[in-house]
């Protein structure tokens, strides 16, 4: 990973973090639905970024957040598990030439198709073994499913709507 | 030699990952279990002190609420002190300040508070140096809100009774009837009280009290409303739907009850239990 990456990303990481703490965390949607945004913080990182480094960042954003909310470890056990499973992944779906190098996963990049697959994946691996965690049965199991598919979309949508709101400033500056 | 690196990157990822994962589960852990909430949470000073900083954008926005919620209390003050006046001042043969329900309330501000996790905590802004100490009851002025479970120098953390480890000791007004209050997870709005006799007669709409055979709440103090009645063949208990009197979600300033002779009740009570293991 080359450096200039560290700068912006690390200012990503507490802005994002900050708005789940203060904001999102406070966001439930008919008790059912809690968005939960920090997992895009793994998901879009650079795709050269060494596994050990994207594992390690995905406890310490979790740990962040567990800290605010009194959860022990829960987000950061399951953002551990999918930055784990990040790499495995963007294996599987790897297009025949291979990934370029400094090369992103995002729809930009990569298209739209690939990006839903991926994201989709790795956030429901994300929600649902943070809901899982939560819930600290199977007891619940139907409920928990349920509740891992509404968030993600909530989730999902919110992300949508923040990268849109972001595009026509990266059109200036092409 | 290049693919030795690659299968040692490979491995390495791995055991982090292990690492990590057991650090977490044993976060979790800790969390889960009634007397240690220890390390990370929000009693914490650094994020206590945080939490302060935000809550005072967000008190602005619920001003109104909490008018009127003390006007309401105010208005049920007044009457109470009605009813006070029948019994004159000084009246000999009224015992004189009920020494073993007397106690002190202190107010405290709710700075963080959640109602849709499993194990639901409360953070206040008032700690040791108040006199918090844990396993002090908390309340609005409309009903039980949990009890607390670690305080540190400015700060307390509250085991809400939207948790699933919460056990309260409460009782059916009409009947006296006595069952444990608990929560089953999931819907802030219904808790559920277990154990409760089948011969006491409920039906919907009727109110459920603190028992005051915990030293944590006072007596008769409000606890819910039945919802639902359900009752199970082959057991003596019946299984009670009810709704909690206070919302949970919008609570913003809250009474800690300080027991004068709690120290001293709870330890003839040890005491007790502790001469019956003697004379076994």
């Amino acid at each position: 990973m080359t450096g200039r990456y560290i700068v912006p990303n690390t200012i990503r990481f507490i802005l994002v973090l900050l708005a789940q703490i203060f904001v999102l965390n406070h966001v439930n949607l008919f008790g059912w639905a809690a968005p939960l945004v920090y997992p895009f913080l793994i998901i879009l990182l650079p795709i050269g970024v060494p596994s050990s480094i994207v594992i390690m960042a995905g406890f310490l954003a979790g740990l962040t957040v567990d800290f605010f909310t009194n959860t022990g470890g829960i987000h950061a056990a399951s953002l551990t598990l999918m930055g784990f499973l990040r790499k495995p992944l963007l294996m599987q779906l790897m297009p025949q030439s291979g990934y370029e190098k400094d090369e992103l996963p995002t729809f930009k990049d990569q298209g739209f198709g690939w990006f839903m697959i991926y994201a989709g994946i790795l956030l429901f691996i994300h929600h649902f073994s943070y809901f899982l965690l939560e819930s600290f049965s199977f007891h619940h199991f139907g409920k928990t499913l349920v509740r891992t598919f509404l968030s993600g979309i909530v989730s999902f949508s919110l992300f949508w709507i923040i990268s849109l709101a972001a595009l026509p400033q990266r059109k200036k500056m092409r | 030699m290049r693919n030795i690196l690659f299968i040692l990157s490979k491995v390495h990822a791995l055991l982090l990952f292990i690492i990590l994962e057991i650090i977490a589960f044993s976060l979790i852990s800790k969390v889960n279990s009634y007397q240690h909430v220890a390390i990370t949470n929000s009693s914490d000073k650094f994020i206590g002190n945080v939490y302060n900083f935000t809550e005072g954008f967000h008190q602005y926005f619920g001003l109104k609420r909490a008018n009127i919620a003390l006007l309401e209390e105010n208005a049920r003050l007044r009457q109470q002190i009605k009813y006070q006046t029948f019994y004159p001042k000084g009246d000999s043969s009224l015992p004189k300040g009920d020494s073993l329900y007397s106690y002190n309330y202190i107010t405290a501000k709710v700075i963080n508070n959640t109602v849709y996790k499993t194990h639901n905590y409360i953070t206040l802004n008032k700690g040791k140096k108040d006199g918090l100490v844990t396993d002090m009851g908390v309340m609005d002025p409309k009903g039980i809100v949990g009890i607390i479970v670690q305080v540190s120098d400015n700060y307390a953390l509250v085991m809400s009774v939207l948790n699933t480890n919460s056990s309260i000791s409460v009782k059916h007004k009409k009947s006296n009837a006595f069952g444990n209050l608990k929560w089953p997870g999931y819907d802030p709005t219904t808790l559920i009280v277990e154990d409760i006799s089948k011969t006491a007669f409920m039906k919907k709409g009727d109110t459920i009290i603190t028992s005051g055979y915990s030293t944590i709440f006072p007596p008769d103090f409000p606890v819910g409303i039945v919802k639902k009645v359900k009752n199970t063949a082959g057991s003596g208990f019946q299984y009670v739907e009810i709704k909690p009197t206070t919302d949970l979600n919008k609570i913003e300033y809250v009474y800690v009850q300080q027991r004068n002779n709690k120290y001293e009740v709870d330890s003839l009570e040890n005491n007790i239990d502790l001469e019956v293991e003697n004379d076994r």
